[in-house]
């Protein structure tokens, strides 16, 4: 913030810091505290204002003590350690969604998520539902006007080795039941020849 | 209960020692031993923030209320603002 001149930034509990959806943190600089005392906005539990020296509303405190560990984790890893491993594992889904025939959405993808390009012949709703039920993976449609256009894939979070491998192999076995000759689906390589 | 593998845009998949520390144990918000916890948590969150300065509130609440927060606590009615719609959500919450 300070480099950037960044006067205020939101964040949410449930990406890369790695915890259950609830906890909202905002950092707020000096000149985005002037804007507040001149806001004519009505508020109430929002109002930031009452946060700064008081407790206005009940906490999330069982967040907070989560907050606490994920920046122990995140002080063991150390910052960069953090960045670098969402970078590998990004360079990883990457590469798997090249391996089998798909196209990555963005000209620069970022490495949090992964959105797809859903190609002719792919039944996008099977494959989230197969990878849901016979895997227990969970990935995301798109939203807006790439609804059905695109499906993303979500890695900001942590990530162990063995969850990326197994979904690795099952994304590849989900797809290539899809791949049926004449459905116009292209078959994943198979990993085993490079 | 089956645990699902969570690779969505939102919900992560939560780390075993981070879920462990949802059971540490509940105590008052209005009591100084909150306040020197909240405070720590502040200092903590700064480097992330990459700010020596900025003041980090935490409150209850989704990231969608994070964003509406900042829109109430800095602008006011009939003024103009500039919102890059950038994605889905930030369309959204400009409607």
């Amino acid at each position: 913030m300070d480099e950037w001149q960044v006067d205020a930034v939101i964040v949410g509990s449930q990406k890369g810091l790695m915890l259950p959806p609830g906890l909202a943190i905002v950092s707020v600089g000096a000149r985005a505290w002037e804007r507040v005392a001149m806001s004519k906005s009505p508020r109430f539990v929002l109002d930031w204002e009452p946060y700064r020296a008081h407790v206005p509303a009940t906490p999330p405190l069982s967040l907070m003590h989560q907050l606490d560990a994920a920046l122990d984790l995140i002080d063991r890893m150390g910052a960069g350690g953090v960045f670098r491993r969402r970078e590998e594992v990004a360079q990883k889904i990457r590469a798997l969604v090249s391996d089998c025939r798909l196209e990555v959405y963005a000209r620069r993808p970022g490495n949090g998520i992964t959105g797809v390009l859903v190609p002719p012949g792919m039944d996008l709703d099977r494959l989230r539902k197969e990878l849901g039920t016979d895997y227990s993976i969970l990935i995301a449609g798109g939203l807006g006007r790439l609804e059905g256009k695109i499906f993303r894939i979500g890695h900001v979070g942590h990530l162990a080795d063995r969850e990326l491998d197994y979904f690795c192999s099952a994304f590849r076995e989900t797809l290539s039941r899809q791949a049926a000759p004449g459905s116009g689906m292209p078959a994943p390589r198979d990993p085993s020849i490079s | 209960m089956e645990r699902l593998i969570l690779m969505l845009a939102g919900l992560m998949q939560v780390p075993a020692e981070i879920l462990e520390a949802a059971r540490r144990p509940l105590f008052s918000h209005r009591s100084p031993r909150f306040e020197a916890f909240r405070d720590r948590l502040r200092v903590r969150m700064k480097p992330l923030f990459g700010t020596a300065t900025s003041e980090v509130l935490f409150m209850s609440g989704s990231g969608t209320a994070a964003m509406e927060s900042a829109v109430v606590n800095l602008t006011s009615p009939c003024r103009g603002l500039l919102c890059r719609l950038s994605r889905w959500t930030s369309g959204r919450s400009m409607l």
